[in-house]
């Protein structure tokens, strides 16, 4: 049975969402997005 | 002091290879969950599911076959599936470590305990990563969970909100939808799917969708009678027959015409359907009839009235309806007018098929004058031949009358739901013979009082919202048009919001069909 569209649609805005939360957290070692601010001074942050 | 070194950064490496290798596990789960193996709730699992949380009632029907809202279903459905297949998952790659460290099957734990450096790393990416998946599933878990409440407060609200406006607009415009091979009436017909033809039964916004559903077979319409009623075949839900286009979306009026045997109440149907349509077309408002059978009846009708010959006697079995919708599109109205045999009104045996009474917004009782004993008695030695002309009903006017009150009011017809119009018919016979009628509402009543019917004129104040007198000709109608029968079935229409052009300036011709403005009748 084929996905309806709006289930489709739905389900990739739930899965941008939480791509975008976890990039937002993931990429903060290297100095990007929010939590680099909170890791900013700290000896862990790896420099690129 | 290497050693120590290495004992310390090796796990914290691994840990933040962890960190990240979580939220890679993570999304592939999620991937897995959403699109390589999802788990899809059915239209007709969810469906099965309604009916068992709300079993249809007598009467009911079952909830239709669609895809339901995200929100309402498949959201949750989902997100316990992701829940499921990381669990799965996680517990997979902790199947090694576990069976290395723990249960001994890869050589003995004594060994794997000396080389502490490897087991501590293993152990803080394992750790470490699943912390970092399940923290990426409680952060899933609460977008869908916020995505549910929040959408599911929105929607119902807008659920509310739409079906109260589409209620208020079938009360104010009268958007029932009618039946005229059953009779049955009802707010929201069923609508057939555009592709595959399976009846919806239900279109209002819900769970099924707010402003739109799709069908089971993929097909996309749009909800609420008002909009689907035009992209849609309407189906009756008694009887399965098609409806006129834009059903349960435009005014749907309904006029039975009762009467004694030989009234003229079929005259006075085609007479007056022939009055208003002439009128309406004279304006340029066009007009047609939505199904074949009320076209042939109409031609048929029109053409006696035009030729002056006598209409033949309805037909003792089946009622006969004629439907005419005025205007064209979503301003257009639908016009339902009933003629049963004066047998059904006389006869308790026949209640069901005058199931069109209950549902009328407005009535028109045909009297025939020469059938009441004091005008008879009045005419007594005038002109003959006319008065045999007549044909007067047999029946006493009361009878015919009291019979459909009785059913009316015992069927739970509330009185002041119904206008009445009172026809007094052949008044041009009654011309003829020599005697004159008036022709004020409130006069007529007096007339029809003094006569010996004041029975009829009380009971009417007192059963019907709203009752008007008239008298009507279907041939000589008399120059002022106080005898026009449009007049009648104006007054009924426009008191229901039926825009109808005012009265032509030009006499009445009687002799003259309407003529069509509007395309063939489909």
């Amino acid at each position: 049975m084929k996905t309806p569209p709006l289930v489709i649609s739905y389900r990739a805005v739930t899965a941008a969402i939480i791509v975008l939360l976890i990039l937002m957290v993931a990429l903060g070692p290297f100095g990007i997005g929010p939590l680099a601010n909170l890791l900013d001074g700290h000896d862990f942050v790896v420099n690129v | 002091m290497p050693i120590l070194a290495v004992i310390f950064y090796a796990p914290l490496f691994a840990a933040i290879l962890g960190f990240y290798a979580g939220f890679g596990l993570f999304l592939a789960v999620l991937g897995q969950s959403l699109w390589r193996q999802p788990a899809l709730v059915s239209p007709q699992e969810y469906q099965i599911e309604r009916i068992r949380a709300r079993p249809a009632g007598v009467g009911e029907f079952p909830p239709d076959v669609a895809w339901p809202n995200y929100i309402f279903k498949q959201a949750g459905v989902d997100r316990h599936l992701v829940r499921v297949n990381l669990a799965k998952q996680y517990r997979r790659f902790w199947k090694w470590p576990r069976d290395t460290f723990v249960r001994g099957r890869h050589g003995s734990r004594f060994w794997w305990w000396v080389i502490l450096p490897v087991s501590l790393s293993v152990m803080a990416f394992m750790l470490v990563g699943g912390a970092c998946a399940w923290a990426c599933y409680w952060v899933y878990w609460a977008v869908v969970t916020s995505m549910m409440t929040v959408n599911g407060a929105v929607a119902g609200a807008l659920r509310s909100y739409l079906r109260t406006v589409e209620a208020r607009r079938r009360e104010t415009r009268h958007a029932h939808a009618s039946c005229m091979n059953c009779f049955h009436v009802t707010p929201w017909p069923a609508y057939r799917c555009p592709r595959c033809s399976m009846p919806h039964q239900d279109v209002r916004p819900g769970r099924l969708g707010l402003f739109f559903r799709r069908c089971e077979c993929g097909a996309r319409f749009p909800t609420m009678a008002s909009r689907a009623g035009w992209r849609l075949t309407g189906v009756c839900k008694r009887c399965g027959e098609p409806l006129a286009e834009g059903a349960g979306a435009v005014r749907d009026i309904r006029v039975p015409i009762f009467g004694d045997t030989s009234a003229g109440k079929t005259r006075f149907l085609y007479a007056s359907l022939n009055s208003v349509l002439r009128s309406a077309s004279q304006a340029g408002l066009s007009y047609g009839f939505p199904d074949q059978s009320s076209h042939e009846h109409a031609d048929l009708g029109f053409d006696l009235i035009r030729s002056g010959q006598d209409t033949a006697k309805t037909s003792a079995t089946v009622p006969v309806s004629v439907s005419c919708r005025l205007g064209t599109g979503r301003g257009s109205d639908l016009i339902h007018l009933f003629d049963a045999a004066g047998e059904h009104f006389r006869d308790a045996q026949r209640y069901d098929s005058l199931r069109f009474l209950d549902d009328a917004q407005a009535l028109v009782y045909v009297l025939d004058p020469f059938s009441i004993g004091e005008v008879r008695a009045r005419l007594a030695g005038y002109n003959a031949t006319v008065i045999r002309q007549a044909h007067a009903a047999a029946g006493d006017p009361e009878i015919a009358y009291g019979e459909v009150v009785s059913r009316l009011r015992d069927g739970g017809v509330p009185a002041g739901s119904q206008r009445l119009a009172i026809v007094i018919s052949k008044a041009d016979l009654l011309h003829a013979a020599g005697m004159e009628l008036p022709s004020g509402s409130a006069e007529i009543a007096e007339w029809l009082a003094d006569v010996g019917q004041h029975n009829i004129v009380m009971s009417a104040r007192r059963e019907f919202a709203e009752v008007r007198y008239f008298t009507v000709a279907s041939q000589d109608v008399a120059a002022d048009r106080r005898d026009d029968p449009g007049v009648p079935l104006r007054w009924l229409l426009t008191a229901h919001g039926v825009r109808l052009p005012a009265d032509a300036a030009s006499p009445p011709q009687p002799s003259g069909a309407p003529r069509h403005t509007a395309g063939t009748p489909s």
